[in-house]
């Protein structure tokens, strides 16, 4: 993949600033500040991210993959992958309360309210991608896979026909609960091309 | 003219430089700092006219120099552009002693507006 570190760089930028505008959404839901973090991004193969799911789960075992296909011309998937404790610090922001036990949740409660927050960051972090690209992208629903295993996600990506995934890994920093979230838009070799020819557009439009 | 850019990527410095009216920009002194801890010993050396101020960094982040920055000068004129466009952000950077605020990325047509207001700002100062 020819993608250059001056090309990673405006893509980090222009990440950065999607990725501020998702939070925006968020913290205006629950009427809180949340201190913004520099997400980190890398754009890397399909095979990085198993290696990372296989990391990832094996760290932290109970987890859960949110999934959402989006279309234009860029266009791919985006997977939301968020650990027990960052689920649990979710649920305390949807019901305001201090302390959740997730066993005593209803899981249709639970998945609903991480499909809406994965919902708005992903959706909100793309379109505005898309948008300051000068394109637009629309989404499917998205949806939830919980308690992910590690082979269940090496199937998937398998099956799939994405080569390509950049690794958007942040904090959303609230005054009691951190979300630790890594966001990833998979996408194919093509759309690759495409978003790296719209960003030295973006550039040269300076 | 002084200009300080402080901002923790390299691509947004670029580019908000770019985005200066050529004029301005090819007559001024054009100082870059890539976090709010270099910001605030590059103001206390140089005593720019204008700061451009990211608030996401690391190291020090952008509410903290310009706290830092409105201690050591009152007078000082710092306008924030950055990603994070929260109501209380924006609240929050104007307690500080922000002179504005603009959401990124900013294009030519917006900075050109933007130096209106802050040559405004400046000669009200003097």
């Amino acid at each position: 993949m020819d993608f250059t570190k001056d090309d990673q760089e405006i893509l980090g930028e222009l990440i950065n600033i999607a990725f501020g505008s998702a939070v925006v959404q968020i913290a205006d839901l629950f009427e809180r500040f949340a201190k913004l973090h520099v997400p980190s991004i890398e754009v890397a193969t399909t095979q990085k991210l198993g290696q990372y799911f296989q990391d990832k789960t094996e760290e932290e075992g109970y987890t859960y993959l949110t999934t959402q296909l989006f279309k234009g011309n860029f266009c791919g998937e985006i997977l939301f992958f968020v650990n027990e404790n960052s689920a649990k610090n979710i649920l305390k922001l949807v019901y305001e309360a201090s302390e959740i036990d997730l066993d005593e949740v209803d899981s249709s409660e639970v998945k609903e309210s991480l499909l809406e927050i994965a919902n708005i960051l992903g959706a909100s972090c793309v379109g505005k991608l898309s948008e300051l690209l000068d394109s637009n992208v629309t989404f499917a629903a998205p949806k939830i896979d919980e308690k992910t295993s590690i082979m269940s996600i090496m199937k998937k990506l398998s099956e799939s026909s994405y080569d390509s995934v950049i690794f958007v890994k942040t904090i959303l920093e609230f005054e009691q609960e951190n979300i630790l979230g890594d966001l990833f838009i998979l996408s194919h070799s093509d759309s690759i091309d495409w978003l790296k020819d719209a960003l030295n557009t973006f550039m040269e439009s300076y | 003219m002084k200009i300080l850019v402080v901002d923790d990527s390299g691509i947004s410095r670029k580019m908000l430089i770019k985005s200066i009216p050529e004029n301005i920009r090819e007559s001024s002194e054009i100082l870059q700092a890539e976090n709010g801890l270099e910001a605030v010993e590059k103001y206390k050396l140089e005593f720019p006219d204008i700061v451009f101020l990211d608030l996401t960094m690391p190291i020090m982040d952008g509410y903290d120099a310009l706290k830092e920055i409105i201690e050591y000068d009152a007078g000082a004129i710092v306008f924030v552009i950055s990603a994070d466009i929260q109501q209380k952000a924006k609240e929050r950077v104007f307690e500080l002693g922000a002179s504005g605020m603009e959401s990124k990325p900013i294009k030519p047509e917006k900075m050109t507006s933007i130096f209106y207001y802050l040559m405004d700002v400046i000669s009200k100062k003097s």
